[in-house]
């Protein structure tokens, strides 16, 4: 299972990850988490397409609060 | 119009400001923090764009402690009633200005709280004894202005934290009027909350203001509760920042223009700003000096220990008059009165009388300067 989506609590959390991500050269995608994720409420994710794993430890290094991880669905 | 009423609001706006907050409106008309579509997170973009420059020029540890409230007010009404409990009691200034008072003397009306106000002193030491004779057991918070917005005198802020943190109290301080003025630099202070408004000295539009947090043990309960964008099924606010104490839809183009303006002050520099200014109000000093009948309340303007930011008042004349003959005859702006601190008034011996206020900003030349002296000296004349 590919775990594309790494869950964070706010669209500030999600834009700092994706700056820190950018600055690491790891590409990803700022989107609304989908209801697939465990996550009741709404809220953001990032989309990493690839290096997902690395991306969610870097960031929980970095102090961002990461709520989770799921699978992203295809529309 | 020649304008002397920076203290109150900035003017005019830099250009680059304006074309900031226009194409702010035009482009990023979406709400932020508050879908998936591209609109949103595109608007959302331009505000956390302006928290990293609002981090950076304060030196916060997180962009996330930096909080957009609609002015300096609201920044301190939730400090004030966000931190404060039952039983607590705090000291302010004799300078501080009705933002504060007000606010502590609410909670004071309705039994939660007890204040006391510290007189400010000529000499920085003697004030800070002043403040640390009203320390009690039940101090939780000094609040205190970094400069008078009457008066232009600066604090002793950093002396005043260091001597909150020694006795394990909170210090909350107001820069209203000196951010983008004066270096303030969070995390060498230690302050535990700065309170600022946008359109001062920042130079971004009115309805702007920051409420900034260095201590994420004392995070304030939220003055305004509603949504934030996420965690919707949870009915209590969310408990981190900035999220905590940003509820409702944020306003994008002020902050826009709010980030615009903070870049335009990097780019001339706090220390230049403050040097022109500065030269600008003691050439105003020594003018006013030389005019019969006019009387000013502080000592001579030297740089750190004013803002610029001048009182006076005329023997036998109303201030109020004086602010309206400028007007009309000088085309130039001016504030009279008790400029919403009567505490800094009854401080001065100034309450019955008021006082009238020139304020300088970025924009003000000496031609400026002299015509409200010209104006002042045909008021003492004519009147």
């Amino acid at each position: 299972m590919n775990q594309e989506l790494i869950l964070v609590p706010s669209v500030t959390y999600a834009m700092k990850a994706k700056s820190i991500l950018d600055n690491n050269k790891i590409k990803s995608f700022i989107q609304r988490t989908p209801k697939n994720t465990g996550i009741k409420s709404c809220g953001y994710c990032l989309y990493v397409p690839h290096r997902a794993d690395e991306a969610e430890e870097l960031l929980r290094t970095e102090g961002i609060r990461v709520l989770g991880r799921a699978e992203r669905e295809a529309l | 119009m020649i304008y002397l009423d920076n203290a109150a609001t900035t003017s005019p706006k830099p250009q680059m400001v304006i074309q900031a907050v226009d194409y702010a409106v035009r482009r990023y008309n979406a709400n932020p923090g508050r879908g998936g579509h591209r609109a949103s997170v595109e608007a959302a973009e331009q505000v956390y764009r302006t928290r990293k420059i609002v981090k950076e020029f304060f030196d916060l540890k997180d962009e996330s402690d930096a909080v957009f409230t609609q002015n300096c007010t609201m920044a301190l009404n939730t400090v004030i009633k966000g931190v404060l409990r039952k039983g607590d009691h705090v000291i302010i200034s004799s300078m501080e200005h009705n933002a504060v008072l007000r606010a502590v003397e609410h909670l004071k009306s309705s039994g939660v709280i007890s204040y006391s106000v510290s007189e400010v002193k000529d000499n920085d030491d003697e004030t800070v004894n002043s403040f640390r004779e009203q320390i009690n057991s039940h101090t939780k918070m000094i609040i205190c202005t970094h400069a008078s917005n009457v008066f232009g005198k600066i604090l002793p802020v950093s002396k005043l934290c260091a001597l909150a943190h020694s006795y394990g109290i909170l210090f909350c301080m107001d820069a209203a009027q000196s951010a983008g003025i004066l270096d303030v630099d969070i995390a060498e202070s230690g302050y535990d909350f700065v309170c600022c408004a946008g359109h001062k000295g920042l130079y971004g539009p009115m309805g702007t203001g920051l409420l900034l947090i260095n201590n994420e043990d004392a995070l304030p309960d939220p003055l305004i509760d509603g949504g934030t964008g996420g965690d919707s099924l949870n009915t209590a606010m969310p408990d981190y920042l900035p999220d905590r104490l940003e509820s409702g839809t944020l306003n994008v183009p002020g902050i826009c223009g709010l980030g615009v303006g903070i870049r335009f002050v990097q780019s001339h520099g706090v220390d230049s700003i403050y040097h022109k200014e500065m030269n600008l109000i003691r050439y105003a000093y020594n003018g006013l000096n030389k005019i019969q009948g006019v009387r000013l309340y502080t000592g001579y303007p030297n740089d750190g220990e004013y803002v610029p930011v001048l009182s006076f008042s005329i023997e036998g004349k109303d201030s109020e008059r004086c602010a309206e003959f400028l007007n009309k005859y000088y085309s130039t702006a001016v504030r009279a009165g008790l400029h919403c601190a009567p505490l800094a008034h009854k401080h001065m011996g100034t309450i019955d009388t008021g006082t009238v206020r020139i304020s300088t900003g970025y924009h003000n030349t000496l031609n400026d300067i002299q015509n409200m002296l010209n104006g002042v000296n045909k008021f003492v004349r004519l009147t």
